[in-house]
């Protein structure tokens, strides 16, 4: 029950900051490089023993709200889909066989820094970058469009390392 | 029979990603190739409009010098006009110096509660809606400049399509030479500062801080209201036609008041335009 509960909280809180402030922050003509999502986080954290179709629903659910508040309808929840899609192929290559207890929630102290850095980095990449080329409509400019998620992802990164070092820190 | 069961048990996650995706590529093309898509969907939905009401009344504590200093110049602007639109005729009349068109406009003071800067599809939330008289297809202006059109009403709350948004096309005109061009925003070469001009003829006099201004005859906006300065410009000698950057007068990133446009003779224009 505990769980269900952190888990509306995040859901609630993310959603929240990811509107109300880092949405805000404005750094002038180059805010294009600055505009992180940080929503999928909440698909990545989830436990190991969660079932694909839940998860995909899951996906969905947080896509279509965070579009709703953005007035962009259909697009966060078409990119977050191949997120929760893809998601079981990022775990493999982390983990080697059953290394990880399926209880064990995913996030910075549970995985350490490399495999954080690569299983983090690749959802967060493949968010941003699908989020961008269903938004452009085009490959049009496909260098810049990787640019940019490249960068968005690397602040995506470290901005929820700071949350993450705040909120849920080892003891 | 039994076969294909079986490949859609087996598959079964990825026909269930599938048909997610399906719904969401359906929501995505019906809100890019109309108007019509329903309001509760929508960032201008109570529950929503709330959200970025809430904030914004935060936000604007820290605003109100910036803001404060906007109304002043916006009244010295306003004063000057006022005072050279009257003439003294004799000693009884006064004539008022406005032409009759101008009289068709109403402005409704709105406040702009949420405004998007960094993402190719931006939009722009304000505090009226329906119960306020404002309606779908209404253009918005800012103290500046043109903000964009309305594209989404609730009862209290509206949406709008910004200039910097590539759903967003409007013509403009070069304010000494009084030629037309068209306005776009294409999202790989602007940022939320600047916006392209096309169809622009090659032989026009320009030059870098003229202004561009609004035609007024879509009747969307009234005539002259600023949408940008010259940036820089490209000759295209095959197509005979300008491409110009403009940098926009509204700062999108911080807008914080604005007037909806209400047009009484709109609906005789249009029906006008139909007929000719």
């Amino acid at each position: 029950m505990s769980n269900l509960i952190k888990n509306i909280s995040w859901f609630f809180g993310l959603i929240l900051f990811q509107i109300l402030i880092l949405d805000e922050i404005d750094i002038g003509p180059y805010s294009v490089y600055f505009s992180p999502m940080l929503f999928s986080y909440l698909i990545l954290r989830l436990k190991l023993d969660i079932s694909v179709s839940i998860l995909l629903l899951y996906a969905f659910l947080i896509g279509i709200t965070v579009d709703i508040f953005k007035d962009t309808i259909g697009l966060n929840a078409a990119a977050l889909l191949f997120v929760a899609i893809l998601r079981k192929y990022f775990l493999s290559i982390i983990s080697e066989r059953d290394e990880f207890d399926s209880m064990v929630e995913l996030d910075f102290f549970n995985l350490g820094f490399v495999r954080y850095l690569i299983y983090f980095g690749l959802g967060m990449i493949t968010h941003h970058f699908v989020f961008a080329l269903i938004e452009g409509f085009s490959f049009n400019g496909f260098l810049f469009l990787l640019y940019k998620s490249l960068i968005n992802t690397f602040f995506a990164l470290a901005i929820l390392f700071f949350i993450q070092y705040l909120i849920i820190k080892k003891k | 029979m039994r076969n294909i069961i079986r490949i859609l048990q087996k598959y079964r996650n990825f026909f269930f990603f599938l048909a997610l995706e399906l719904v969401s590529f359906l929501f995505i093309f019906s809100w890019r190739n109309s108007y019509h898509h329903s309001a509760f969907i929508s960032a201008s939905n109570s529950l929503t409009g709330f959200v970025y009401e809430t904030k914004s009344s935060v936000l604007n504590y820290f605003n109100l010098k910036a803001i404060n200093e906007e109304l002043h110049s916006e009244n010295q602007l306003l004063r000057e006009k006022l005072h050279n639109q009257e003439i003294k005729l004799g000693k009884k009349f006064l004539k008022i110096n406005d032409s009759l068109y101008l009289r068709n406009y109403k402005f409704l003071k709105v406040e702009v509660i949420n405004s998007q800067f960094k993402y190719v599809e931006n939009s722009v939330l304000l505090n009226k809606g329906i119960k306020n008289g404002v309606n779908k297809n209404m253009g918005v202006i800012g103290v500046n400049g043109v903000i964009g059109i309305i594209n989404n009403v609730s009862s209290y709350y509206s949406s709008v399509t910004p200039v910097i948004n590539p759903k967003f096309t409007l013509s403009v005109v070069h304010e000494s030479s009084s030629t037309w061009g068209d306005l776009y925003w294409v999202s790989n070469v602007n940022n939320y500062l600047t916006a392209t001009i096309n169809n622009f003829p090659n032989y026009t006099d320009i030059n870098k801080g003229d202004y561009f201004v609004t035609t007024g005859s879509d009747g969307v906006f009234p005539k002259g209201i600023p949408v940008g300065k010259v940036k820089s410009f490209s000759k295209n000698t095959e197509t005979q036609m300008m491409q110009i950057e403009i940098s926009l007068s509204e700062d999108f990133s911080n807008i914080k008041r604005g007037f909806v446009v209400f047009n009484s003779v709109k609906e005789e224009l249009f029906n006008y335009k139909q007929n000719e």
